[in-house]
């Protein structure tokens, strides 16, 4: 909501400033004659706010002078910026000259190859753990595949030594690979637990385990 | 990427040149003006300098755009006001011989350490009204412009200031 006294307030503010007209000034003292406030503001009126202000201002003596502090100001900044694109720019070219060095010589590709070898996983700091990749085996006992456990890994042991027919192990004995087992022992008190869960295997069904070598997905057909 | 290289040189050493004019027209009616709000020398030449360094820097953007003394009393007002208001006040109300004290010798008139008297006894808005319609010679429309109000509000504030004013001054005399 406006102030109701603001207009006379404006009013009054534009004769101050001799910015009204002849109607605002005979406004103002149509409504002065009743109004106490504005009869006293309209006594400020002989001596105009702006003229005494100006009057003053003409008596004052201080000459601030700061266009060279600015100048400096501005060229200091010029010469920081200029620095610093300097530098960046310097700093890209021997970027470049080093990545182009090193490439050139072949240190550069050297060291991408190095990135590329297979890691060697050292076990205890001093022993090499080697990764390599088997053919899968596939395990059928009694027509019932994937047995579990160290019961798993007994019968693989059976098979590879009796079972495994004669021309595939002349043919190659990285076939069943005795590695593949080796890990379900890894949790021997686990596996043990499994073990016991099982019934005992009798050698009338040792005899009857057949190994079936599968040939593993992710390695190329054997040529024949 | 050489002719921005160029451009951005001719762009600053135009604004250089702008700046360094606007400096010397105008430095010491701002900095006077700058310091009846802040009321201390060092901290008035430190704004005004603030507020030739803005117009340098809007300038070295573009130096085609019209910068005229109007921006320099807007930006000028507002950061003096931001300054008040970060100290909350202008400071005490100090006896006249201290107040005095900032001031020159020669500048002792009792006319300039009464109007300063006066001038402090205001609140920043009516004090900045006050000072672009009198002292930096605006009228009330362009006062309204340069501090983002209304005329008819620049001229109720001048008439309030004045109210403020008179009574500062009956005190002291
Ligand atoms: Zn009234």
């Amino acid at each position: 909501m406006k102030h109701p006294h603001g207009r006379f307030e404006a009013l009054a503010g534009a004769i101050l400033l001799d910015e009204a007209t002849a109607a605002d000034r005979a406004e103002f003292a149509l409504h002065a004659e009743s109004c106490a406030v504005c009869r006293e503001d309209a006594a400020a009126f002989t001596t105009p706010l702006r003229g005494s202000v100006e009057a003053v201002a003409q008596s004052e003596t201080w000459r601030p002078s700061m266009t060279d502090e600015i100048l400096e100001r501005i060229h200091e900044r010029h010469t920081k910026r200029t620095r610093f694109t300097i530098t960046t720019i310097g700093y890209a070219v021997v970027a470049s000259i080093v990545l182009n060095v090193a490439f050139v010589s072949g240190f550069g590709g050297r060291a991408i190859d190095a990135l590329r070898i297979t890691p060697r996983i050292a076990y205890s700091a001093t022993q090499p753990i080697r990764i390599e990749h088997r053919p899968k085996v596939a395990l059928v006992v009694n027509g019932v595949s994937a047995l579990v456990g160290p019961r798993r890994a007994a019968l693989a042991a059976v098979a590879r030594k009796n079972i495994r027919p004669a021309s595939q192990a002349a043919a190659s004995d990285d076939i069943g690979p005795p590695d593949v087992f080796d890990g379900l022992r890894a949790d021997e008190s686990g596996a043990r637990n499994v073990a016991a869960g099982y019934p005992p295997v009798c050698a009338a069904d040792l005899e009857r385990v057949a190994v079936r070598p599968e040939p593993c997905r992710s390695m190329p057909a054997e040529r024949r | 990427m050489e002719n921005v290289f160029v451009l951005g040189v001719d762009n600053a050493l135009e604004a250089e040149a702008r700046i360094e004019r606007l400096v010397i027209e105008h430095q010491a009616k701002l900095a006077r003006y700058v310091r009846r709000f802040v009321n201390d020398r060092e901290a008035a030449l430190d704004l005004t300098q603030d507020v030739f360094f803005a117009a340098y820097r809007m300038l070295k953007a573009d130096p085609s755009r019209p910068l005229t003394a109007g921006w320099l009393y807007k930006t000028a007002t507002n950061h003096a006001i931001s300054l008040l208001r970060k100290n909350k006040r202008r400071g005490p109300t100090v006896p006249l011989e201290e107040l005095g004290s900032s001031f020159r010798l020669d500048e002792r008139s009792a006319e300039s350490l009464d109007l300063q008297r006066a001038l402090d006894a205001l609140p920043s808005e009516q004090l900045a009204c006050v000072m672009l319609t009198t002292y930096a010679g605006y009228s009330s429309a362009e006062a309204a412009l340069i501090l983002g109000s209304s005329s008819e509000a620049v001229r109720q504030r001048v008439c309030r200031a004045t109210r403020t004013m008179r009574a500062a001054l009956g005190a002291t005399a």
